[in-house]
């Protein structure tokens, strides 16, 4: 009988994540070791806060999208809810409702249209790309017409204290967005792995059938974690409109591809049941230093987005052959 | 004669097993090969080799007395090896012909040919035509997803024909088959021998393999053990000879005492699915549940769990009535479902071993916020102990596991709920012979301790062996309730085929 | 079906026409912009319903405009939007094209149907419109070189920051620049960075052209978003501009951009006539539809140059809304 059951399981579940995310982390490696060679600004602190901040609301926007991704869903309302919460916040700011009021309430709103992804996919049962593209729309319409258009300046700087801020470490300053940024990063981290919650969302992700048959409510996990993604990107897309002093009803545009992106980039399976929080970490990190090594190298921007865009699918397919290799791909 | 397909040598390693070692293999044409082993034992290799799924690592491979090299699975195909897996490759959304032609559909003549354009009603006579050789009443224009399992199968032996096959390899045909439609593929097979084609087939039923085969080859651990003629063949020695150990014939629950009621199903009803079904399970019983597929067991399992909405009808646990509308509650009040699809609803593949058994016990593991993973470990590595599940680690994804091996885990699954009744839905469906024995002897244990463990079953000696009472259901009604010392095969096969309703009320 | 209902809908439309025709004879103008929520065409609106209702005053008719659109940029929604007003039987269209060549069906279709369509800001030159009324972009970018030469001087190195590369308006801009400035061989253009009309890239990818061209002395903003971002969202930037180190010119003039060149973080702005957009194009409809006058094929929209000695003057016609009076001369 053959029957040899690990004595040792944590040390193994390190083990595991670190050859799941080895690959990624290694392109990140191999792209900042040339760029460091090939520029004479990349390896500057400057430039590593100023990458670090560019994709800390990208990353945790990813953060929350990873999560429906893993339970097999997607959001594509997550650029649009960046714009509105952001909005939001300071819509009630100039209305001079205070920092405290006025955070809350670009957070809740995220919150609320992610509880409305929510509730499309699990109670309407709508096919989660339909129902986010549909919130999508109705949010970046919100964004049109509360403003007519025209961006909402002239903040407080107690606000953009939260994106602008730099904290003095060891005579380093860090941008606040970046600490945000990873304290979130270990919360979310935790909660997947180690929480009842986390466990079902991979569960759900993994065989929602399965999930449900073994008395999982998969439609309360789902509206969590839509609602979670809201609220997270909300996250984003405060620290974002701190960072600029602006709201713009046009703000974020289009990331929700690179949210996306960075979340499957980074390890997370489209198909569900799979993903870790520093993959998503990572994936972000390999998109802004790609985007920020291109105009550092004056690599000409009509030739930007084809180089990121190859770059990217051979990193892809780099971590794929690496994986079929150890076998961890079938 | 020539033999039709010839292995000699055939050697594969996959990374940390040697799954064939030095195997030959061969099969006369007109004649039924049976293939028979452990799971594990290589049969699922060397068939994929066969069929162009897998590359050899050593040996030779003649067709005909010609040597060949096979490059893939559509090369097979066209070599004349057809193969009809247990999963189905067919696509559910496209007609019957469609799938038969598959890549191969017969062009309009001329230009629009060359460009591609297709001659339906040509290829759909001819779908007819074929269909009609393996005796299949479906319309070639039926889409596939409104097929019966049996008639998709019947569908793939068409495919298989249709290119002029002269080697079929059947993987389990039928598992997923009722009685009569089993007599019906050994219908079909016979006419296959007749018409000269060669067909290999592999199944767990041991007593079909020993009724449909003209010789057996029996494999284990990758290594040839012997082949067998008809007339040699004595199912001990082919046991013996498979698991390298004398078998006991066959698992017997020992009986219990039907004392107090544990639950208690009343009028359950859904429209069109089941009617007004009632009976009691008592502690520690197996209640054994025989049936067609089809007769709505499944759906009567689904409906008590909560995994579906049922029109109407009362549950009582434990005398108390209980309000049972998701699985969730279903958990919660320590009702447990093994269903009979167990790849897609019983396990999340993707998931560790580890993972699947805590389920349904997350909560009871919280310590403040986070799930108590060494208390997980714990309970996790006792029960891959007491079930004996092999796996190399607790943190094995599911999916790399064997049959036998998943179906202990979600047996463990359950356990660890330490629940109040067990609905087993074909608890030992394409699991080898040893690991079998295996779950029923748990099944037995797990009655002993005081569960109630409804059992689903279409394997009449299972059902036999194990069932303290049995009821037998026929299109959605309960058409009989026998005692263990009442029921026969011949009962149980009448009542649910329908002939006894009238004296069962 | 859908052919009975249309018929029906303009027979009812047709109905209430001749029960108010009985009043003085209205005159109804659409007047079309890219989309609804960009800001600069609100500013055009004004300038529309300001000359509508000026010449109302002037008599004897009475003018009204349909200030409608798709929300955002999208050329099909526009040409449904375009397929609306005719239907409606507006007395004349005034339109700034999503796409020069989507929209050439339906203008002509509102030009077969006896409604003269010019067109503003963006041309569909292959169309049946009368006329359009545009900025140079092409002598925009020149005169953005000329700033930008005034203010740093003969030498140094300049980089350019544009929104979507591609967008024929923004790369007729640095075509101008770029030819004003091979004028001056010690002036070299060392980068081209694209924003894609995002404020936040935009004002990513300044800060990384500061890092990476620490002796940059000019800046060519094509458009002006990063400038919508607050103070302390690029110190690089700031600090250098602040310092004189680095000089910035930019397109357009919006309030934002008139403050900063005020505190002296931007040296010149070149900008289109946003008001004018709208005054001069119903001015253009009025003398087509009312005086029957002929206009030339290309009629140019003129543009405001601002720098430090204007500015004032510039950020009062703001507060004003009158864009009427010219502009003091910028040097």
């Amino acid at each position: 009988m053959r029957n040899r059951v690990s004595r040792r399981p944590l040390t193994q579940v390190f083990k595991f994540q670190r050859i799941q995310e080895i690959g990624i982390l290694l392109i990140l490696f191999i792209l900042s070791l040339f760029l460091s060679i090939a520029t004479p600004t990349f390896l500057t602190s400057t430039n590593i806060f100023n990458i670090l901040r560019a994709f800390s609301w990208i990353a945790i926007s990813a953060f929350g999208i990873s999560m429906v991704i893993i339970t097999g869903g997607i959001d594509l309302s997550v650029g649009s809810v960046m714009a509105l919460s952001g909005l939001i916040t300071a819509m009630m700011l100039r209305a001079n409702l205070g920092d405290f009021l006025s955070i809350l309430g670009g957070l809740l709103i995220g919150a609320f249209v992610g509880f409305i992804n929510g509730l499309l996919v699990s109670k309407a049962n709508l096919p989660p790309f339909v129902a986010t593209l549909g919130t999508m729309s109705i949010a970046r319409g919100f964004c049109y017409g509360l403003t007519g258009g025209w961006p909402v300046r002239e903040l407080p700087r107690s606000f953009m204290f939260w994106g602008q801020y730099d904290i003095p470490i060891l005579g380093i300053g860090i941008p606040l967005p970046v600490v945000v940024m990873i304290i979130l990063g270990i919360v979310v981290s935790l909660f997947l792995n180690r929480t009842v919650w986390g466990y079902k969302i991979y569960a759900v992700g993994g065989n929602e059938q399965a999930a449900r048959l073994s008395g999982i409510n998969t439609g309360r996990i789902k509206l969590l974690v839509y609602t979670l993604c809201g609220l997270l990107t909300a996250v984003g897309g405060l620290l974002m409109t701190a960072r600029l002093g602006v709201a713009a009803p046009t703000a974020a545009s289009g990331y929700e591809l690179d949210i996306i992106a960075s979340a499957v980039i980074g390890g997370t399976s489209l198909t569900g049941g799979e993903g870790t929080i520093l993959g998503v970490l990572i994936g972000a990190a390999i998109m802004q230093v790609l985007r920020t090594g291109m105009v550092l190298l004056g690599f000409p921007a009509y030739w930007q987005p084809s180089a990121i865009g190859a770059i990217i699918i051979l990193a892809i397919m780099f971590d794929q052959y690496r994986k079929k290799k150890m076998g961890l791909l079938r | 004669m020539e033999p039709i397909v010839r292995m000699e040598g055939i050697s594969k390693a996959f990374p940390g097993v040697q799954a064939l070692d030095m195997v030959d293999f061969e099969a006369y044409p007109g004649e039924v090969m049976g293939l028979v082993g452990e799971n594990g034992a290589g049969k699922s290799t060397l068939m994929k080799i066969l069929s162009g799924a897998y590359k050899k690592d050593t040996g030779r491979i003649f067709l005909d007395g010609k040597r060949i090299e096979i490059e893939n699975p559509y090369h097979a195909q066209r070599l004349g090896i057809s193969t009809i897996y247990q999963e189905f490759n067919l696509t559910p959304n496209q007609t019957v012909a469609q799938n038969i032609f598959c890549n191969r559909e017969p062009r309009e003549k001329g230009i629009l040919g060359k460009l591609g354009f297709i001659n339906r009603e040509k290829m759909e006579e001819e779908a007819e035509k074929i269909l009609e050789i393996v005796g299949a009443h479906v319309s070639p224009k039926s889409l596939v997803k409104d097929l019966s399992v049996a008639e998709k199968q019947m569908v793939e032996i068409a495919k298989a024909l249709s290119f002029k096959a002269k080697i079929i390899i059947m993987d389990e045909p039928t598992s997923a088959l009722v009685p009569e439609e089993v007599e019906k593929l050994f219908e079909i097979i016979n006419q296959l021998k007749s018409q000269g084609i060669a067909v290999i087939f592999i199944s767990h039923r041991l007593e079909e393999v020993f009724k449909i085969a003209d010789r057996i080859t029996i494999l284990r651990d990758g290594k040839l053990i012997g082949v067998m003629k008809k007339e040699e063949i004595a199912p001990e020695k082919v046991i013996y000879l498979m698991v390298n150990r004398p078998l006991a014939e066959m698992f017997r629950k020992e009986e219990s005492k039907l004392e107090d009621v544990v639950l208690e199903v009343r009028n359950l009803s859904k429209k069109g699915v089941v009617e007004d079904i009632s009976f009691k399970l008592y502690k520690g019983e197996i209640l054994g549940i025989a049936g067609l597929v089809g007769s709505g067991r499944t759906e009567m399992a689904r409906l008590i769990f909560g995994a579906d909405k049922k029109d109407n009808g009362e549950i009582y646990l434990e005398g108390k009535k209980v309000e049972i509308n998701s699985p969730e509650d279903a958990v919660r009040l320590g009702i447990g479902l093994v269903p009979e699809d167990r790849q897609n609803q019983g396990l999340i593949l993707k998931l560790a071993v580890r993972e699947n058994i805590g389920i349904p016990i997350l909560e009871k593991l919280v310590n403040l916020l986070f799930v108590n993973k060494e208390k997980l470990n714990s309970i996790a590595r006792e029960f891959v102990q007491k079930l004996n599940i092999k796996t190399p680690s607790l943190l094995q994804k599911a999916l790399y596991l064997s049959g036998g091996n998943q179906q202990k885990v979600v047996l463990a699954k359950w356990l660890s709920l330490n629940p109040k009744v067990l609905i087993l839905d074909e608890p030992t469906r394409g699991i080898d012979v040893g690991a079998k024995v295996e779950v029923h002897a748990i099944m037995s244990q797990l009655a002993k301790s005081g569960i109630g463990i409804i059992m689903i079953s279409s394997e009449m000696p299972e059902v036999l062996a194990m069932s303290d009472r049995i009821l037998v259901m026929s299109e959605g009604r309960l058409a009989a309730e026998l005692s263990k010392k009442e029921a026969t095969q011949e009962k149980i096969m009448a009542y649910a085929s329908g002939h006894y309703i009238s004296n069962y009320s | 079906m859908k052919r009975f209902v249309l018929i029906v809908s303009l027979l009812i439309i047709f109905l209430l026409m001749s029960a108010t025709a009985q009043q003085p004879k209205k005159l109804v103008f659409a007047w079309i912009p890219k989309a609804l929520n960009n800001p600069v065409f609100e500013l055009g609106r004004d300038g529309a319903f300001k000359r509508a209702e000026e010449l109302s005053k002037q008599g004897p008719y009475k003018f009204e405009i349909l200030y409608v659109g798709s929300v955002a940029s999208d050329a099909t929604e526009q040409a449904r939007v375009v397929e609306d007003v005719v239907a409606r039987k507006v007395d004349g269209i005034g339109i700034s094209c999503n796409d020069p060549t989507a929209l050439i069906d339906v203008i002509n279709k509102a030009v077969e149907a006896g409604i003269p369509v010019m067109t503003w800001d963006a041309d569909s030159p292959k169309s049946k419109r009368f006329t359009y009324l545009g900025v140079n972009n092409y002598e925009g970018g020149r005169w953005a070189a000329k700033l930008l030469i005034k203010a740093m001087g003969t030498k140094g190195d300049v980089a350019m920051l544009t929104g979507v590369p591609g967008a024929l308006n923004l790369e007729e801009r640095m075509r101008g620049f770029r030819y004003e400035i091979k004028g001056y061989p010690d002036i070299k253009i060392v980068t081209t960075v694209a924003c894609y009309d995002d404020i936040n890239k935009g004002v990513q990818v300044v800060e990384e052209v500061m890092q990476a061209y620490p002796k940059l002395r000019g800046w060519f903003f094509v458009g002006l978003w990063p400038l919508f971002a607050e103070r302390g969202s690029m110190p690089l930037w700031e600090k250098a501009a602040k310092a004189k180190k680095v000089f910035t010119v930019a397109f357009d003039t919006l309030p934002v951009e008139l403050q900063l060149l005020k505190e002296g973080y931007l040296c010149g702005l070149v900008g289109q006539k946003y008001w004018g957009w709208g005054y001069d194009t119903i001015d253009i409809l009025y003398r087509r539809v009312v005086k029957g006058e002929k206009f030339p094929d290309w009629i140019d929209s003129g543009m405001d140059i601002v720098t430090k000695k204007n500015v004032d003057a510039m950020i009062r016609a703001w507060l004003l809304k009158d864009f009427k009076t010219p502009l003091p001369p910028p040097f």
